[in-house]
Parts: C-alpha cells; sequence; structure tokens
C-alpha cells in the first residue's frame, strides 16, 4: 500500500467516516482514494479543491494567512480538506457523516500527515 | 456533420469491445442526435465511470440532461465541466442560459459574458445579453422616478452598493404598489432594524477574539458590518471572493446527497473565519483569532448569524 493509502486507511477507522481522498489542489483531480461505495469522488474532489483554491486566496488578500483548513457543515455530512505543509499541493479530503467527531478525525488526519513528513 | 454508418459500426465494435473506450462520446453524439437519447445517456454515464475528468462528456452529459427535462442535474454536471476546465465556453453558456431562464439575470450575465470570449459572434448569446441589459435599464428608470424621498430615509451605510442597500427593494416594491406617503415609514421601519443589525454585530465584532463580522447579500456585497485587519476593513474583499465558494459547497454536499450547506469554516495558523448562510439567500461572515477557542469562535458566529436572521425576517426579506 502506498503512503498515501496508509493514510486514507488511518482516517477512515474513525467512526462516521465514509471515504477519503488525495487531491491536487491546482486541477481537484484525484490522487489516491478510499471511498464507499456510491460516494462520487471525482465531482466532490474537484469542488473542493475549488472551494479550497478560492478560501486561500481570500484569506491570503485579507491578510489572515494561509488556509490550512476547509470544513463544509451540511444537513446530512462533512467535509473536510486539509491542505498540511508535508502533502505539498496536495488536499487531504474526508467526507464523514455528520454524526462524526469531527475532533477525532482532525486528529488522527493531523497525526499520519505528521509521520508522512 | 452525421456520422457515416463506418463511423458509427466503428465506434460501436469500439465501445463493445472495450467499455472504457474514449468512442463512447461520438457514438452517445450519434445517438442523440439520431433521437436515441436514452442510449446515448447509458453511454455517457458509463464512459463517464472510466473518464470521470473528460470535460466534454460532462457537457454532453448535461445537455443530454437538459433536454430530458431534467435542468438540475444539467447545471450540475455544466458547472463540473467548469470546475474542471474554467475555459469550456459550451458549458458556461449552457449555464449562462439556464439561468437566464431562471431569472437569475446578474449570474447569467457573468456567465454569458465570458461565453463570449468563446464566440463574440454567438447571436444567442448577444440577444440574450442585450436583454438582460434592458432589464436592468428598465428597474433602474422604475426605480429612479417613484418616491425619491424613501430613498433618503435610507439609513447612511458606506460599503453598501445601491442595488443591496438595505431598504433598496423595499423602497422599490412599496413605491410602485402603494401611496407614496407611506413608502417613508416603511422605509424607517428597515432603517430601524439596520440599526439594530448594526448595533449587534458592533457589539458581537468586539466580543474577545473576534476579528470582525459582516453580513453578506446574495450577491455577496457588504450589508453591514466590518472585519478590520490592519487598520483596513477587509470585509468586502473577504466576501466578494469567499461568497461563491457558498455555491461551490452547496453543488459539493449535493453530489454527495447531504442536504444544504449549513456552514463553511476556514482556518489559517492566525485566524478563523467561518460563513453560515442566511434565509435570503446571503450570508455572515464572522473571523476570529486562533489564539481563543474554537468554540468560542463558532458561539459568537452563530449570535451572528442570528442577528442577521431576524434583519431578514423583519426587512421582509425572507418568510
Amino acid at each position: 500500500m502506498s503512503a498515501y493509502g496508509e493514510l486514507l486507511d488511518h482516517v477512515n477507522r474513525v467512526p462516521g467516516v465514509r471515504g477519503s481522498m488525495v487531491v491536487a489542489l491546482e486541477d481537484g483531480l484525484i490522487v489516491e482514494e478510499d471511498l464507499m461505495v456510491g460516494v462520487p469522488g471525482a465531482a466532490v474532489a474537484a469542488l473542493v479543491a475549488s472551494i479550497f483554491r478560492r478560501a486561500r486566496k481570500s484569506l491570503q488578500g485579507a491578510d489572515f494567512g494561509d488556509a490550512q483548513l476547509v470544513q463544509v457543515e451540511a444537513d446530512e455530512g462533512l467535509l473536510f480538506a486539509a491542505a498540511p505543509p508535508q502533502l505539498g499541493d496536495l488536499l487531504l479530503v474526508v467526507v464523514a457523516e455528520s454524526w462524526v467527531n469531527v475532533g477525532l478525525v482532525r486528529l488522527e488526519a493531523a497525526r499520519v500527515v505528521e509521520a508522512l513528513g | 456533420m452525421s456520422a457515416t454508418p463506418q463511423q458509427v459500426r466503428q465506434w460501436s465494435d469500439e465501445v463493445a469491445a472495450d467499455p472504457g473506450s474514449p468512442a463512447f462520446r461520438p457514438l452517445a453524439e450519434h445517438y442523440r442526435a439520431a433521437g436515441r437519447a436514452d442510449a446515448a445517456l447509458r453511454l455517457v454515464i458509463r464512459g463517464l465511470e472510466r473518464h470521470p475528468n473528460d470535460v466534454e462528456a460532462h457537457h454532453l452529459l448535461g445537455v443530454l440532461y437538459r433536454e430530458g427535462g431534467e435542468p438540475v442535474k444539467a447545471f450540475d454536471e455544466w458547472d463540473i465541466a467548469l470546475a474542471l476546465d474554467a475555459e469550456h465556453f459550451p458549458s458556461r453558456r449552457a449555464i449562462g442560459m439556464l439561468l437566464a431562464e431562471r431569472g437569475e439575470w446578474d449570474a447569467a450575465e457573468r456567465h454569458l459574458e465570458r461565453a463570449l470570449e468563446g464566440d463574440s459572434f454567438d447571436p444567442d448569446v448577444r440577444a440574450l445579453l442585450e436583454e438582460i441589459h434592458a432589464r436592468r435599464r428598465e428597474g433602474r428608470g422604475r426605480r429612479g422616478s417613484p418616491a425619491p424621498a424613501a430613498v433618503v430615509e435610507a439609513p447612511a451605510a458606506p460599503s453598501v452598493p445601491a442595488s443591496s442597500a438595505p431598504g433598496a427593494t423595499g423602497t422599490a416594491t412599496s413605491a410602485s404598489a402603494s401611496p407614496a406617503a407611506e413608502a417613508p415609514s416603511a422605509t424607517s421601519e428597515v432603517g430601524r432594524e439596520f440599526d439594530v443589525l448594526e448595533r449587534e454585530l458592533g457589539t458581537l465584532g468586539g466580543e474577545r477574539g473576534i476579528i470582525g463580522a459582516v453580513v453578506l447579500d446574495a450577491q455577496g456585497f457588504v450589508v453591514a458590518g466590518r472585519m478590520h485587519v490592519g487598520g483596513r476593513d477587509r470585509g468586502p474583499e473577504i466576501a466578494a471572493v469567499l461568497s461563491p465558494a457558498s455555491t461551490e459547497a452547496e453543488r459539493a454536499v449535493r453530489h454527495l446527497k447531504m442536504g444544504g450547506w449549513k456552514s463553511i469554516l476556514v482556518e489559517t495558523a492566525d485566524a478563523v473565519v467561518r460563513l453560515a448562510p442566511t434565509p435570503d439567500s446571503g450570508m455572515v461572515a464572522v473571523a476570529g483569532r486562533r489564539d481563543v477557542p474554537m468554540g468560542w469562535v463558532l458561539r459568537v458566529a452563530a449570535r451572528v448569524r442570528d442577528a442577521a436572521v431576524r434583519f431578514v425576517r423583519a426587512s421582509g426579506g425572507a418568510p
């Protein structure tokens, strides 16, 4: 299993996570994915990367610094996109149920990303 | 130009031998032209499973959905095509046309003007843009002539453009529907609600660790509040760039069948910004420093949203 595959595998063990992907920030293309059946990875990857680029541009423009994490909360689920320095120009995208323990997902993602670096 | 029987046979053979063959697209185009929309739809959906980043296939799927009477799905496919290639003018044009049909003139205009970059002589796009411009002139004329006193009574808000200023829409409606004498009191009511909102935002924006709070309208203009960084109000800049993210968030969660979006949280090393929708398709943005607990920032953000919702409801912006 690739290093990214292991990363996704660890994140996916958190209860409530429906899958995760490593996505190229610039073009929104999937580099590695581990998603439950039925999760439309390509479309979500493209849209989340676009949201992240927009957030980054906006916050840089306002002197708030580089966007590191974007979280979209919906009625029935959550989307995370994190850009840790260890992943370079890649995003870690997580798709989860609304009842997921947000703190745990973030902790697990940070832990494995740190191990990558 | 229609495909020759030999071409169709060749494409069919290629797709039969390998469902992932790129021939699925011309074959689907042929089926569509021949009136076999169902067969075309099946082919494109199957082809996209193998080629999820095929921009032309997403565009074609959008066309098939549109022709099949499913505009929401069509919009999504064209939107994906644009996410993959922002310069895909046919999808840009199609989205512009669809938005115009829905009466979302401002958004339609933006897309159609960009579509013209692909074909500056497109007669349909030019005609539609002229219609949009004419509607805007007509609307401006209606707003401009009656009940000018009501406009004078609107509260001063330097960062609010005329089209989105509190009371601007209400003024136009009340001026055309009721006697002129009633307009000033209706506008004053909105003005009072606006003052209340500004006061509440001022108080909440001054809470511990909060950088600022702004209320935005559906076009991403600041309605009230401010967000000072380095001695400057950054609210309008943040609003202009971040506001369209809500459309993308909405689309992403719709793809995932997660219902509507409730909030977008963006974190940097120094700050956290939270966006949440208001009932009039606008939103609120609250920024806090990272040296205060995240839960505190989110709590203040929720109160800002409550204040914005009260304003929107009181000013007749939403039920």
